[in-house]
């Protein structure tokens, strides 16, 4: 990447390159170019400028959304996904495993490592219908998502 | 792929973050901070051994980086050639390599933790740049280290947190990458506005 980057945007002239430069003499020669001429044509200047606004706005905008998303870490909305174990669901909502094992019919292991799916997969139904079982077990053992002010709730 | 990732972590553990790892650091987009993330989870869960998982982590991630370094170093001449022929001559990309070969380092460093989705690319560049080999290394361990520490320790201190703590740290990953390029781009933009 720092590679390609400094390519598009031109790079120092400099007589370090003399030995390396060898290695491309398959490649198109232009001839020699200074980086000041080649960097204030009109073009590419603008292109400089454009490009620059861009990574700004990309700073503006991931900063912002990773101070939104910092701030969710303050609640509890941590979705079911398949790919999470019970004992880790159980762990991520601060319930015990046995309510969620017991919602979906299955007898409890001391170190059960199966993600849903595959629990899911034994019981020849879908993932989704398990996820929705252990949501309705979550809110029958009491646990609800408090929602974040003007944020968004599971 | 994401939730087969994962899914292989919670099932198999150790071993699967190894593979996950070494193949994401070659440049496969997998997710690996979630993963990280997760990894701090299950060990605060008492899942994963801490230290296994560390180590397990760390060695896969330079493996797959020193794979990257060798892919660029012996297979790259071929795309520089191509390179040069797209880019606009010899010395440009002479040029670009020189200034790799001064700022490799940090840029390796930094590529492992703080910009991490360039660190693929920093591999295949440092390995292209014919970057010494050792000195890579050394960057490489250094920077996979604090990655790995950061996630998985941020993964066992937010362990109920995961998917929220991963969408921060993507996030906060990506403004990373944007406001080094746009110091960059600003220090450029103003060189060329200064000269006459």
């Amino acid at each position: 990447m720092l590679l390609s980057l400094s390519l598009a945007a031109g790079g120092h002239s400099g007589n370090a390159c003399g030995r390396i430069g060898d290695r491309y003499s398959n490649a198109r020669l232009d001839g020699p170019r200074g980086y000041s001429e080649m960097v204030a044509r009109p073009s590419n200047l603008l292109i400089l400028t454009v490009v620059f606004f861009v990574a700004l706005a990309g700073t503006i905008i991931f900063g912002y959304r990773a101070g939104q998303h910092a701030r969710g870490l303050r609640w509890e909305n941590e979705p079911i996904r398949a790919w999470m174990s019970v004992p880790l669901i159980a762990h991520t909502h601060h319930v015990p495993r046995q309510i969620l094992y017991q919602a979906i019919g299955v007898e409890p292991q001391p170190r059960d490592r199966r993600p849903l799916r595959m629990i899911a997969r034994e019981q020849n139904r879908p993932a989704a219908a398990l996820i929705r079982d252990l949501e309705n077990a979550l809110a029958r053992a009491g646990h609800t998502h408090p929602a974040p002010p003007g944020g968004k709730v599971p | 792929m994401r939730e087969w990732v994962l899914a292989a972590l919670s099932q198999y553990g150790s071993p699967a973050l190894f593979g996950v790892m070494t193949v994401a650091s070659i440049g496969a987009p997998l997710p690996v901070s979630l993963l990280l993330i997760v990894t701090g989870s299950l060990i605060s869960l008492g899942a994963m051994n801490l230290w296994w998982a560390i180590g397990l982590a760390i060695a896969g991630s330079v493996l797959g980086d020193q794979i990257g370094y060798a892919i660029g170093r012996w297979g790259g001449a071929a795309l520089i050639s191509r390179l040069g022929a797209v880019w606009g001559g010899s010395e440009r990309l002479a040029n670009a390599e020189a200034q790799m070969r001064r700022w490799g380092g940090l840029g390796v460093f930094f590529s492992r933790w703080l910009a991490s989705p360039l660190g693929p690319w920093f591999n295949f560049a440092s390995g292209i740049a014919e970057y010494p080999w050792v000195r890579f290394v050394l960057w490489d361990v250094l920077g996979e280290v604090i990655d790995t520490a950061i996630c998985i320790g941020l993964g066992r201190v937010f362990s109920d947190r995961v998917q929220e703590l991963d969408a921060a740290l993507g996030d906060f990953t990506w403004a990373a990458v944007a406001l080094l390029a746009a110091v960059w781009l600003g220090w450029k933009l103003w060189k060329a506005l200064r000269s006459p």
